[in-house]
């Protein structure tokens, strides 16, 4: 529901700020559709939001929960959330076609809850069977749905269209969703959002010294914070899809001389 | 019979050098810059200062670094005239040895050694670069970092042309950022050039925590 609500303000934002315009000169205009953010005015001000949030709320409850936990314990707390949501990363699988990948983290998810102490410890990835998380948003993807414009989340930061609708998607495709909507007992629906919530943390913690980084060196941390996601994203996307690492598709193997002939 | 002789003693003392770099090559310079950068600069007890100057002089022997300015620069590289190009080259390198000082220093006396980083493949593009795929292993993270080494040959030498972060470029990364900038400026590199030097020395002298 949380993340839908989001959506709704998302989208009354998107009404009030409106577009950037397309620029007329061509080689300009190919630099446009390349960074792919027609909406950059409204996201750069729900950016500027974000580090207000990161500043005053996320950052004080994320420094707090690193003040009191150990760097173990906090890799702990990791694999155990992340045990939680690998149903939904075998669903994906699933949809994914790749059984292949289902299998194994169907076998990490019963391996960790059993044998890992209810997903505290990692022992299927030292069995050599290495954790993956998959999301309807990169399920889409290998469905070969466009990623639409870029978008940054109020809290939740850089994404695209196509990826907000599915972490949407998650949210109900989430198994442990139907547990606790099922489950009469309060603490078992409690829980459910509990894990969420502490997953957010346990995240954010895990992201700051990479925001930090970040920030320190960037001129336009807004433009590089853009690219960062747009890139790894497409990685990610390569992974899920089996693209070798070979192929002529690799965001990375551009010209060096390139340059000289953008603007043919 | 003579000149034959002559074009076979050539073919066997120029060309074959030429020829000469494989993938096996790209990989030892790979495992040597990361062997010299993590007992030069990030194990040993020194000041961040004293950590930049040895860093600059192993980073501009292995880069090329006129060719990454401009590639950063995008198609803004033609507009500037050689003075703009050479005071930016010089802010974009200084930047790159900053921020990455800063970073190793982060990693100092800790986890960071030269066994964490283990080289696994790699392959000549058809681009013409070597791309080295490298493994970082750090302890209390989930999985291993991806980091891919573009290696470029040049007359016989190999040097570093970019590096790639689980599929992220640092030369794309600088490009798409710079060009942002300088679309919005309208093309100033001059500009440019000053903000990354502001940028520079905040970033040499850093507020201690």
């Amino acid at each position: 529901m949380k993340k839908i609500r989001i959506l709704l303000i998302l989208s009354c934002l998107f009404l009030t700020f409106g577009c950037a315009s397309v620029p007329t000169d061509p080689s300009e205009a190919a630099a446009y559709r390349e960074t792919n953010d027609p909406l950059e005015p409204m996201n750069r001000k729900i950016f500027a939001f974000n580090m207000a949030a990161d500043k005053y709320a996320l950052r004080p409850i994320a420094k707090g929960y690193r003040a009191v936990t150990t760097d173990g314990f906090r890799l702990k707390v990791r694999t155990f959330l992340g045990n939680l949501k690998t149903p939904l990363t075998v669903i994906n699988d699933v949809l994914q076609f790749n059984l292949k990948n289902a299998g194994i983290d169907l076998s990490r998810f019963v391996i960790n809850s059993t044998l890992g102490f209810f997903g505290v410890y990692d022992v299927a990835g030292r069995m050599g069977l290495p954790s993956n998380s998959q999301g309807f948003g990169t399920t889409m993807a290998v469905w070969n749905i466009p990623s639409g414009p870029y978008l940054v989340l109020p809290f939740l930061g850089p994404s695209n269209v196509r990826d907000t609708a599915g972490i949407a998607a998650d949210v109900f495709l989430d198994p442990f969703y139907y547990v606790a909507r099922n489950n009469n007992n309060q603490d078992v629906k409690w829980s459910f959002w509990t894990a969420d919530g502490v997953s957010a943390i346990a995240t954010y913690e895990n992201s700051i010294d990479l925001l930090d980084e970040g920030k320190k060196s960037a001129l336009d941390f807004y433009a590089f914070m853009r690219s960062m996601y747009q890139q790894h994203r497409k990685k990610t996307i390569e992974r899920a899809k089996g693209v070798q690492s070979s192929d002529k598709e690799n965001s990375y193997e551009f010209s060096l001389d390139e340059e000289d002939d953008a603007d043919e | 019979m003579k000149k034959r002789i002559f074009t076979f003693l050539y073919f066997i003392f120029f060309a074959f050098p030429a020829v000469a770099m494989e993938a096996v090559d790209a990989e030892k310079f790979a495992r040597s810059l990361a062997d010299d950068i993590i007992t030069n600069v990030v194990q040993p007890k020194l000041t961040l200062q004293k950590k930049q100057e040895i860093f600059r002089k192993i980073f501009m022997k292995v880069i090329n670094v006129k060719t990454n300015a401009r590639f950063t620069l995008g198609r803004y590289a033609k507009t500037a005239d050689p003075d703009q190009l050479k005071a930016y080259t010089d802010a974009l390198a200084d930047n790159i040895i900053y921020t990455w000082t800063d970073r190793f220093n982060g990693y100092a006396g800790g986890s960071l050694t030269k066994d964490a980083i283990i080289i696994k493949s790699s392959r000549r593009s058809e681009n013409g670069d070597f791309y080295v795929t490298s493994e970082i292993n750090l302890p209390d993270t989930e999985n291993d970092i991806e980091m891919i080494w573009r290696i470029s040959e040049k007359k016989g030498t190999l040097k570093l042309a970019d590096l790639i972060v689980e599929g992220v470029s640092m030369l794309m990364s600088y490009r798409n950022e710079y060009t942002a900038i300088l679309q919005q400026n309208g093309g100033n590199i001059a500009a440019l050039t000053e903000m990354l030097k502001k940028k520079n020395e905040a970033l040499k002298n850093p507020a201690k925590k």
